[in-house]
């Protein structure tokens, strides 16, 4: 009996060697339920369109692009400035792709795709990594030919408690008319994740 | 019976440890072989090339992937270094051992690489601080201060926690986050993190007309930590009687100058040492007794700090202001740690000296026991010895100057007196130049 009690120690310790793996999305149907970090992922990016999407299609400055006789209205999309402690550049970008995927489809607007125009938008990123200046942007949208344009801002809050992490997420889109620098509409969204032991 | 312990005995044994498995790459990073020891690491994450991430995920993968981001700044390649330390960054826990009890903390200590690597205080802010230069070199401010942010929590997090902790990476850490907001155009921010660099040590001319300059831009900032004690108050006076500064006005006043950091050496590595019972008490400072020859102790070697390096500007030679002495600070958190290593250690080796005793005793006096409890104590003793894992390929120093760079093309070249060099050629708006060759 007491043999066996050391060879099942042994085998505990045996057990330290390789533990997990990557799966894919058909291996394993609940993946994307898991929050496996503290930036953002589909889920994420999913519930940040949803609170955003309707509340912008449904703003008073939508409408009047829909009622408004004349020629369409040229929205540009500018990117969005990253004020958090964690690299969610990429899913922002995915975050406006899904907004200008949705105006292009639902709305009157025609809007200038910056993959065309990329020297342009590198500057306005640069431009936006400096401190921000709407007047200034609403020059870039000028030059795009654009009367709006669609940007945003993130900010964090984090804590930690021991190992456990917490970033509290408040999130600012904004539509701004270039020629008058107003903006137009703004919606603000909150979301937060943790790592928790 | 006696056949099954001893297979157990045999793939106990097969477990390499993290210092066996990379030892090549020590004496590769040294000769400056940087590409052979990347495949070394490649080789030990189970990945084609550096583009790939692991599929599997082991206790030393983020260890091995620190490893590889070093390796890859080194080479030049900071977009892939990047990528890896941002990647590890979101999974590397630290090592607290003030939280950790003394069973848990000699399960770290003694792991053997079975618990995941997890970086003491100052190795985990270096994640952010070499992530820094990746971003600045790639002139990616944007990343830069998402870095400068993450170092900023986790350093504020680590005073909280201990206040006597003021390892020399809180200097470069907090210079390189005011760099990445002074190219923002962010100087409330800048004027924050110049600031704690300061305070932290870095008092050297040119941060100190900058940070003048910050306070007549930004007209002063509340910092937490009293500002007498390091003078930082008197240039808030001094900015005080000055005529406020525009940001404009700033901008064009401090454009051309680029910070040049050259890394060098390698920091000591970890290894295990057999020490008497004796020693072991007086090192503890607690009395323990009982049946143990020798015990083995997890150590630290002293940094190699590399040859003396001199940096050129074109033909001109041009000094490093500062130095931070990553190695020397290792050893010292190390030797802090030592009196509750020893006493980890010796609790640990107690306890597996009972369990040799109860497995001698289990069948008697006779040559199958005798030879079950010499297997027994074998195999405890292989899956028991101390972790000697650590971020090996990190430089011992970090060195940096800021240094006037009227716009044009240059060429910046390091030197050492082993006759090594490393050149890096610069043009345009870039505001770091990274040397982290010569070792």
């Amino acid at each position: 009996m007491k043999i066996n009690i050391v060879f099942f120690v042994l085998l505990i310790l045996l057990s330290s060697c390789g533990r997990a793996q990557y799966v894919r999305d058909s291996e394993a149907p609940d993946i994307d339920d898991y929050a496996l970090s503290l930036r953002f992922d589909r889920r994420d990016l999913d519930r940040l369109y949803l609170d955003n999407i309707d509340k912008m299609m449904n703003s008073k400055i939508a409408n009047q692009w829909e009622t408004q006789s004349g020629p369409s209205p040229t929205v540009a999309i500018f990117p969005m400035r990253n004020e958090t402690s964690e690299h969610i550049d990429n899913a922002l970008e995915t975050l406006l792709s899904k907004f200008e995927t949705d105006i292009v489809n639902q709305s009157r607007a025609d809007v200038v795709s910056h993959e065309n125009q990329v020297d342009l938008i590198a500057e306005v990123r640069r431009q936006q990594q400096d401190a921000y200046d709407p007047k200034r942007l609403a020059r870039y949208g000028k030059q795009l030919g654009a009367q709006y344009f669609i940007t945003g801002k993130v900010f964090d809050e984090t804590d930690f408690a021991g190992d456990e992490r917490r970033v509290q997420y408040t999130m600012f889109v904004q539509i701004i008319n270039v020629e008058t620098g107003k903006v137009e509409w703004q919606n603000e969204s909150a979301l937060t994740k943790a790592f928790l032991r | 019976m006696r056949i099954f312990s001893l297979l157990l005995l045999i793939l106990l044994s097969n477990c390499a440890t993290y210092s066996e498995k990379i030892s090549g790459t020590y004496s590769q990073v040294q000769n400056g072989d940087m590409t052979l020891a990347l495949e070394k690491i490649n080789e030990e994450l189970g990945v084609q090339s550096s583009r790939e991430l692991p599929e599997k995920v082991n206790p030393d993968t983020y260890l091995l992937l620190l490893e590889r981001a070093t390796l890859l700044q080194s080479l030049g390649d900071y977009k892939l270094s990047s990528r890896d330390f941002v990647f590890v960054d979101q999974h590397l826990g630290w090592f607290d051992p003030q939280k950790l009890s003394a069973v848990k903390l000699g399960d770290y200590l003694y792991s053997a690489n079975a618990e995941e690597y997890r970086a003491p205080a100052s190795e985990r802010m270096l994640i952010n601080i070499e992530n820094m230069i990746n971003f600045l070199v790639l002139n990616n401010q944007s990343a830069a201060k998402v870095e400068a942010r993450r170092f900023s929590i986790l350093s504020r997090y680590f005073l909280a926690q201990n206040e006597a902790f003021r390892p020399d990476v809180l200097v470069l850490g907090n210079y390189l986050g005011g760099l990445s907001f002074e190219k923002s155009s962010d100087f409330r921010h800048a004027v924050k993190m110049y600031g704690r660099a300061w305070h932290f040590g870095y008092r050297e001319e040119e941060l100190q007309h900058r940070l003048i300059d910050l306070f007549r831009v930004t007209g002063g900032f509340n910092y937490t930590f009293d500002t007498r004690l390091s003078g930082l108050n008197a240039l808030m006076m001094r900015a005080k009687n000055l005529e406020p500064l525009s940001a404009r006005a700033y901008r064009q006043k401090y454009k051309d100058d680029v910070l040049v950091i050259v890394q060098k050496g390698r920091v000591g590595e970890k290894v295990s040492n057999a020490i008497t019972l004796e020693e072991a008490n007086q090192k503890s400072k607690v009395q323990y007794s009982g049946k143990v020859d020798s015990i083995n102790v997890p150590d630290m070697q002293g940094p190699d700090a590399g040859s003396a390096v001199e940096l050129y500007m074109g033909y001109k030679k041009t000094e490093l202001a500062y130095h931070v002495l990553i190695g020397q600070e290792f050893q010292r958190a190390f030797l802090t740690l030592q009196p509750a290593i020893y006493s980890a250690a010796l609790s640990r080796a107690l306890s597996r000296n009972l369990v040799d005793e109860g497995a001698r005793s289990i069948g008697g006096d006779n040559s199958i026991s005798s030879l079950l409890g010499l297997t027994i104590k074998d195999a405890l003793n292989a899956n028991d010895s101390p972790d000697t894992r650590s971020w090996s390929t990190l430089s011992a120093v970090i060195s940096f100057a800021r240094v006037p760079y009227p716009s044009g093309t240059y060429r910046f070249a390091t030197s050492s007196c082993s006759k090594k060099s490393e050149s890096n050629t610069i043009e345009g708006d870039f505001a770091v130049v990274s040397f982290s060759k010569l070792r």
